[in-house]
């Protein structure tokens, strides 16, 4: 009897599709995984001991799920009862987590389900991106600590920037920041999210324009600022005029209010 | 590199660092003689509860706890873990880092729990060389943990306590005696937790854990009252929830293991159902108490 086959059988109790199988014919799930003998013997000895691990390891998956994803779950519910711990069942039985942080299942689970929530004529079509937000707001709260700064210059046209860390950018089709606690629908329309921790922990979240977002993101990337207004300009279609340069001016001025501009790379 | 033998300066009795608590103890700055994490929750993270590690940090000595090291499965050793894992003890410069004979993924599914091995002559060295292993890739002496468990995973070749002295002897490793496991077994399986302590292995413990549990009344499963006699224990389990206080029965089996282990460092766990601060001190100080009782001994005969 290998050991491997009896740790299979434990993890496809755990979190396979197998609960009526472990409640009724024990012995014909054990020789379906191939533990046989003396083995399967001494497992039905204590034949229900198996359905306590799988309902002690599910516990602490649905636990994380459902507390990183909470306003998911209740939004999703209310559309359809019970939908959400389906979710959570056919994640495990397709797929489980593969992360060894327990704090990222939330993250694969989402991968898993919102191709599913979004062909399932019965889910609103908002679901997807209110999770997203929900886990990106939480993902950012609690990542790592940003390194030193690099030396800081003035920020001039010629230089690249440098920004504060966590920060990211998100591409909504739903306006799902805005009335978070409502029980009414967020308005569908494209929405470009700067996500950012202030110096209090606290999440922050600044709508960007599309060309703002565009110049962000090359900015981000580290591209000079001039190169960046030039190329997200042209990537939009847009015209590099005086109100495109004011429009950036202001943002920048207020992304250092925000704490969030730390000044230009020094040396370049 | 060994654990066996492995001193440092922390002794005495440590709190389990929780999210639930941190700010009032960073803020009450209580005399705990260490405190424990799990890397798992601070690795690849920041802002504030990183913050407060650091503060923690300048308080009190850390030691650390892993939870997903699947040192007994199958799948290979994560080297990405690992090599994250090494760099997080060094910046905490915990003196040891302990973790669970168990295993809690198989084929590259992630199970999140402590789920048990087979006490199998042909495991001794299996899990011994995933030891040596992983203590080599994390540079710093482990531990393993002896853990609760509600089933053997098919027939038994030996006794948990055998076999930990086993692994222990083959891998040249460290013991994390967490003496709550050891009862609840005792109690699931029914066998004497004494003679289970005469067979492990002491000499080579370099920490203990001791938490509260919970018994659980079997379709479906559920926490319930504590059995007042042997008949109300039929058809119940013990589960190491870390969701009340320490009983008498694992406190007394703690002072009986301090005398004969000496001064080791004790680590209160709870997890769940935790009570105001303050009661949460005054388990720990109980502890000391017992602690200090158990190895008076010892600290006269050094």
């Amino acid at each position: 009897m290998s050991v491997e086959r009896l740790h299979a059988m434990i993890a496809d109790a755990c979190f396979g599709d197998s609960e009526d199988a472990l409640s009724g014919d024990l012995a014909a799930y054990l020789a379906k995984h191939g533990v046989e003998g003396e083995d399967a013997e001494a497992m039905l000895a204590s034949p229900r001991r198996l359905g306590l691990y799988r309902q002690l390891v599910r516990h602490n998956v649905v636990n994380v799920v459902g507390t990183m994803l909470e306003q998911t779950r209740a939004r999703l519910d209310a559309h359809v009862p019970g939908e959400f711990d389906r979710t959570v069942d056919g994640f495990l039985a397709a797929q489980g987590p593969r992360t060894p942080h327990l704090r990222d299942v939330p993250s694969e689970l989402l991968a898993w389900a919102a191709p599913r929530w979004r062909a399932d004529a019965r889910i609103p079509a908002w679901l997807p991106d209110h999770a997203e937000l929900e886990l990106v707001d939480f993902t950012i709260g609690v990542a790592p600590r940003p390194p030193e700064p690099p030396p800081l210059a003035d920020v001039t046209a010629d230089r690249a920037l440098v920004f504060g860390d966590p920060k990211v950018i998100v591409h909504l089709g739903w306006a799902v920041h805005e009335r978070r606690d409502s029980k009414e629908p967020p308005e569908q329309r494209p929405v470009h999210l700067l996500v950012y921790r202030d110096a209090q922990h606290a999440v922050r979240y600044l709508e960007l324009t599309p060309l703002a977002s565009a110049i962000l993101e090359r900015l981000f990337a580290g591209r000079p600022l001039a190169q960046a207004m030039v190329e997200a300009c042209s990537a939009s279609g847009h015209p590099m005029d005086d109100a495109v340069l004011g429009g950036a001016a202001r943002l920048l001025a207020d992304l250092g209010e925000r704490g969030i501009l730390l000044g230009a790379r020094a040396g370049e | 590199m060994s654990t066996a033998g492995a001193k440092s300066t922390i002794n005495g009795v440590g709190l389990g660092l929780r999210w639930e608590f941190v700010d009032e103890l960073l803020a009450d700055k209580p005399a705990l003689d260490f405190v424990e994490i799990s890397p798992e929750n601070y690795m690849g993270r920041g802002g504030y509860y990183d913050e407060a590690l650091e503060r923690a940090r300048e308080l009190w000595p850390i030691v650390t706890h892993g939870l997903t090291m699947s040192i007994g499965g199958v799948d290979p050793l994560r080297a990405d873990y690992l090599k994250g894992l090494a760099a997080f003890l060094e910046r905490v410069r915990s003196p040891w880092h302990s973790d669970h004979l168990c295993f809690s993924s198989y084929g590259g599914v992630a199970l999140h729990d402590l789920l048990p091995i087979p006490f199998k002559k042909e495991e001794v060295v299996r899990v011994a060389d995933r030891i040596k292993r992983a203590q080599d890739a994390i540079g710093r002496p482990l531990a393993i943990e002896n853990v609760s468990s509600y089933l053997h995973p098919g027939k038994r070749e030996m006794g948990e306590a055998e076999f930990l002295a086993r692994v222990c002897e083959a891998a040249d490793c460290g013991l994390m005696l967490d003496v709550n496991n050891a009862y609840v077994n005792a109690n699931n399986f029914g066998f004497d937790v004494d003679e289970w302590m005469r067979t492990a292995p002491l000499e080579r413990v370099v920490q203990m854990h001791v938490a509260g549990h919970d018994w659980f009344s079997d379709g479906p499963w559920q926490a319930g009252p504590v059995p007042r006699d042997e008949r109300e224990k039929q058809g119940k389990l013990i589960v190491d929830t870390h969701g009340s206080d320490c009983c008498d029965d694992v406190l007394a089996l703690l002072e009986r293991t301090l005398r004969k282990t000496g001064p080791v460092p004790v680590l209160l766990e709870r997890d769940q159902a935790i009570p105001p601060l303050a009661e949460l001190l005054a388990e720990v100080a109980k502890i000391k108490a017992i602690w200090t009782r158990a190895t008076a001994s010892h600290v006269t005969a050094a």
